[in-house]
């Protein structure tokens, strides 16, 4: 049985259409990568499987059952973009509102809270404002509320916006905890990197299509450009080496050479050797962003 | 000064581009001059307030009509007959009870020897009033004694014939007279523009005095002068002024604290907080009705506050009238909320909110007769005021403190405040939940 099934999903906003026919499985237990630029169509999609959106067309199912709109909010957990935090209460003071809202009372409600402040780290802090913590500490909390239910399907709709690079290793970590756990996450982002961290399985959205879905190593062999060398230049002005057997493309500072021939990649190297103008040269393997600009012509940061 | 020039010019720009500051900048002051000038009868002449007088007329001769009828011909006044269920013109019992309940602010009872009176040189009658409207009952008094002296210079002939003056003390009489008049009414004489004085030639003003051997002014006024005025209703209250004043500036202030509402859902719906109650299995209508809710709670316990605080300043007489007031206070707090919470549904940002609370609240206060009483409207806006909850709150308070009115008597009101407060909580909520499905979106 699968987690949750999007079956021919459609969504429209007047003329435009935000989701055009989107279908995918989520198995149980995987980690699941929502990819695509801003205005992909991924927080649309969110809406409509956690129940806020009705689409236009297509079907849902959540851990094999077909779910009713008022049912949807309570076989979840969701994290939404938005910090959604009342500042002025405490830490424990959202998760207390928050769990009463989803019928939580008594002990329960106080052993989960409990629960969900050493989660996600906030245990000593749990007396303080919101409006007091950092920008870290707030997405933790974020995070934190969706935890309440206990919930075996956790979807996440950009939980590292704005986030300092320790919290976001904190919140990755726990997110991989939560995933070692059993449950299942879906996970969406416009960081090529945090999906190819985290993910098991990624979808890759763009115009509310699906563009492309599996997990990376094959999403990778989809990409149709090798293996290739990218030197960053210490100036504009340095001359760029001419390198035989590749095909060049320059942008800015980057200059990459991506081999003609079978084993042109060492014969690149080799004559870079003696090259003074690089900053760094590194050997660049195919990815997501790759994949990306293969489908869609586009950079995924340009999109 | 170039720097300070491009500056200036950045932020009528900006300004240009914001809509709702442009409104809240021209539209809304100009709203409330057009509220604020049809409440004070800016509108013209045409539209001042008639004020409305219930007569009884129980004279056996013809003087009481005619008295009625050129009354009624005066712009300032309407003089009306009511008929009881039985077709039968009202007594001077149910004409009390009429201005007690707060159907009108006067009666005029016309007594049975009127007609004799005029014959004598009296005009007897009696004025019932509400004094909370102190405007009807002297513009009445002053109109009668205006009309009974208009028509008493007739009479004076026949008073000089009885031999009470002599003709040199005629013209000392008409002065004083007309002096007394004057200082009394400031009236002028009718079409003619002119004041007593006016008709009265100077060398008789300068060559006759009333201590030349004229009769006694005090007391031919009083003789002519008949008319009692008794207040029928409010005599218990020990400070008049104060309740009405209390209420309206509760209920004006009430309507501020509501119309945070909209701005504490604005933010919710910004911050996130919104979605996320709905993700937790709340609906658009539970997070609107919790504002209610909170709304109504606060709102009770601010009046209730203010209620005490005009108690232990003016002596309002809170506790004699504690359970009555106290269902006011809760249905004026749910009626209130509910208007806070339609302002909420049809604001998109709090700018909006802003510039739709004070037009709502400052012409409702106005119309509704919080900021003053409802007889100081002209009878247009009298009508309008009534389809505002602020009118039928304020209604409700004056019949607890100046009618003594207890639960049973202030039902009505409640029920209209209520019924009024339903269909603005229902229209609030449709209209959330499209706006909330169009952001979501």
């Amino acid at each position: 049985m699968n987690a949750l099934e999007v079956r021919n999903i459609s969504k429209n906003f007047g003329e435009v259409r935000a989701l055009n026919d989107i279908s995918f499985d989520i198995a149980q237990g995987d980690f699941f990568g929502l990819l695509g630029p801003n205005g992909a169509g991924k927080t649309t999609l969110m809406r409509v499987i956690c129940g806020l959106l009705e689409p236009d067309g297509g079907e849902l199912r959540v851990m094999g059952s077909k779910l009713e709109r008022w049912q949807i909010p309570f076989a979840l957990g969701v994290v939404p973009q938005d910090i959604a935090l009342y500042d002025m209460l405490s830490a424990q003071g959202n998760l207390e509102l928050f769990g009463k809202l989803r019928g939580l009372t008594g002990r329960e409600l106080a052993q989960r809270v409990d629960k969900v402040l050493g989660q996600i780290g906030l245990s000593d802090r749990r007396k303080s404002a919101v409006k007091t913590f950092s920008g870290g500490m707030k997405r933790r909390l974020n995070l934190g509320v969706a935890l309440l239910s206990e919930p075996r399907l956790l979807l996440l709709d950009e939980p590292t916006v704005g986030v300092d690079p320790q919290s976001r290793a904190s919140i990755f970590d726990l997110l991989e905890e939560l995933h070692h756990s059993g449950i299942t996450i879906v996970y969406t982002t416009h960081y090529m990197e945090e999906a190819e961290r985290l993910c098991r399985t990624i979808a890759i959205v763009d115009h509310g299509k699906l563009l492309g879905c599996g997990s990376l190593e094959q999403l990778v062999h989809l990409v149709k450009t090798p293996r290739f060398v990218r030197v960053m230049l210490r100036s504009e002005q340095e001359p760029a080496p001419k390198i035989a057997q590749s095909k060049q493309v320059k942008s800015g500072l980057r200059i990459d050479y991506i081999p003609e021939a079978q084993d042109g990649l060492s014969a690149i190297l080799s004559q870079l050797a003696d090259y003074r103008g690089a900053q760094r040269v590194e050997v660049v393997s195919p990815n997501l962003e790759m994949l990306f600009l293969e489908l869609t012509g586009r950079e995924l940061r340009d999109a | 000064m170039k720097r300070i020039w491009h500056l200036a010019r950045k932020d009528v720009a900006i300004f240009l581009t914001d809509p709702v500051a442009i409104g809240l900048t021209f539209i809304v002051p100009m709203v409330m001059i057009l509220v604020f000038g049809f409440v004070f009868g800016g509108q013209g002449k045409d539209a001042l307030s008639e004020l409305q007088v219930i007569s009884v007329n129980q004279d056996a001769g013809k003087g009481g009509a005619r008295l009625i009828s050129s009354l009624d011909k005066l712009d300032e006044l309407r003089i009306i007959e009511p008929i009881g269920k039985d077709s039968v013109k009202i007594d001077s019992v149910k004409a009390a009870a009429l201005v007690a309940k707060g159907d009108y602010s006067a009666a005029l009872i016309i007594p049975r020897n009127f007609s004799d009176g005029i014959k004598q040189g009296e005009m007897r009658a009696h004025i019932l009033e509400d004094t909370r409207d102190p405007v009807t009952a002297g513009i009445l008094e002053g109109m009668m004694q205006k009309t009974a002296f208009e028509v008493f210079p007739m009479l004076m002939p026949s008073a000089m014939m009885s031999g009470m003056m002599d003709s040199s003390a005629t013209f000392g009489f008409n002065r004083d007279l007309a002096a007394a008049i004057e200082k009394n009414f400031g009236f002028n004489l009718p079409d003619s523009g002119l004041t007593f004085s006016d008709m009265i030639p100077e060398e008789e003003l300068l060559g006759n005095t009333s201590s030349g051997g004229g009769p006694d002014m005090g007391a031919m006024f009083e003789k002519v002068n008949q008319v009692k005025r008794t207040q029928v209703v409010g005599q218990h209250v020990v400070n008049p002024s104060v309740s009405h004043t209390t209420a309206g500036t509760a209920v004006t202030f009430l309507l501020f604290g509501v119309g945070a509402i909209a701005a504490s859902l604005l933010r919710e719906m910004r911050s996130g907080t919104a979605q996320r109650l709905l993700l937790m299995g709340a609906t658009a209508g539970d997070i609107l009705l919790s504002k209610l809710l909170y709304s109504v709670f606060m709102g009770t316990f601010q009046l209730l506050v203010m209620m005490i605080y005009g108690w232990l300043i003016f002596k309002l007489q809170i506790w004699e009238h504690f359970g009555p007031m106290m269902l006011m206070i809760a249905v004026t707090a749910i009626t209130m909320s509910a208007v806070g919470l339609v302002i909420s549904a049809l604001s998109k940002t709090e700018e909006q909110a802003g510039g739709l609370q004070v037009v709502i609240i400052l012409s409702m206060s106005a119309i509704g007769g919080a900021m003053f009483p409802s007889f100081m409207l002209p009878n247009a806006i009298k009508l309008i005021s009534k389809v505002t909850p602020v009118f039928w709150a304020m209604q409700g308070f004056n019949d607890v403190f100046w009618r003594n009115q207890g639960i049973s008597g202030i039902l009505f009101e409640c029920g209209i405040c209520l019924a009024m407060a339903a269909a603005m909580t229902i229209i609030a909520v449709i209209i959330f939940r499209r706006r909330l499905a169009t952001e979501l979106g």
